[in-house]
């Protein structure tokens, strides 16, 4: 269970439940924060007096000002961020290929986008071919009144699996 | 703590300012607290307005000097002790009532004047 506790207006000591007393001005009346808690009547009696809390010796700021005593208890206390130590992969790139691709120099990356492109053209070629083939067959059966022959297994063309890693993420780069 | 001839503050747009407490409406010797009825005389009021000296009213007691326990232990303390006036028909005399006030009213089911006060403590 937390403790609700207030601060001194004055001193900036904690006020827990039961302690202190709270004094509300009638003429000056801030609509911001018309209470002023305070945690014994000396604080009162010297906030009334419009002493600056700076200068008297036992009030939290003036210690907060010449480090006296415990400061770091003072202070608030606030949780530090943990950074994170453990990698991961992004957008379909697992962390062994961006490493990789860290580690790489520019003419290994020159090489590999020739490559790239070679690969490419290959590709492009073969279907062409493939397609110019239909056109050929469709044209002969057309001028012969036939049928086109169904397409057999061998006629398809595999592309070759690409030993190099996609191009995708090269040229981004 | 009010009691006969103090002198209360008169906290709304009435034109009344300073007001001497001649009665308080409870038993004979009791200390006037929060949410308390008086009777007061006007002392001294602005001019041109409803309100003029020597005039007696009734009023309740909205902000006192006196420290007051609170429900959970706390205590509170005004600057001065106000009052909010009544006119001759026991309603609310003035349209605004200024400066801060006490919840304490709320259980007293007078809720007019925490709608027309600013701050509520």
């Amino acid at each position: 269970m937390v403790v609700k506790t207030d601060l001194c207006a004055f001193s900036g000591l904690r006020i827990y439940p039961g302690h202190g007393l709270r004094y509300v001005p009638a003429t000056s009346v801030q609509t911001t924060r018309p209470v002023f808690p305070f945690i014994h009547k000396k604080a009162r009696a010297l906030f009334q007096r419009r002493r600056n809390p700076r200068v008297i010796s036992w009030s939290q700021l003036y210690r907060r000002q010449h480090k006296k005593g415990n400061v770091e208890l003072l202070k608030k206390s606030r949780k530090k961020k943990v950074q994170r130590t453990d990698q991961r992969g992004f957008a379909g790139a697992s962390i062994d290929f961006i490493n990789a691709q860290r580690r790489q120099t520019e003419e290994q990356r020159k090489q590999i986008r020739l490559s790239t492109k070679k690969a490419l053209e290959e590709r492009k070629t073969k279907l062409n071919a493939k397609k110019n083939e239909q056109k050929k067959k469709l044209e002969e059966a057309k001028l012969s009144g036939k049928k086109p022959a169904a397409k057999t297994a061998q006629q398809k063309i595999v592309p070759k699996k690409q030993s190099q890693p996609k191009a995708k993420f090269t040229q981004t780069r | 703590m009010i009691i006969i001839k103090t002198i209360v503050r008169a906290t709304d747009t009435t034109g009344a300012r300073l007001c001497e407490c001649i009665k308080i409406l409870r038993s004979k010797y009791y200390n006037g607290k929060l949410t308390d009825y008086i009777i007061i005389a006007v002392k001294t009021a602005l001019t041109n307005r409803k309100i003029k000296r020597h005039e007696v009213y009734k009023g309740i007691v909205v902000r006192i000097k006196k420290k007051t326990m609170r429900f959970h232990g706390g205590k509170i303390t005004f600057e001065d002790n106000g009052i909010v006036l009544f006119n001759k028909r026991n309603e609310i005399f003035a349209s605004r009532v200024l400066g801060p006030v006490c919840t304490e009213l709320r259980k007293e089911k007078i809720v007019k004047i925490l709608t027309m006060s600013g701050v509520i403590i």
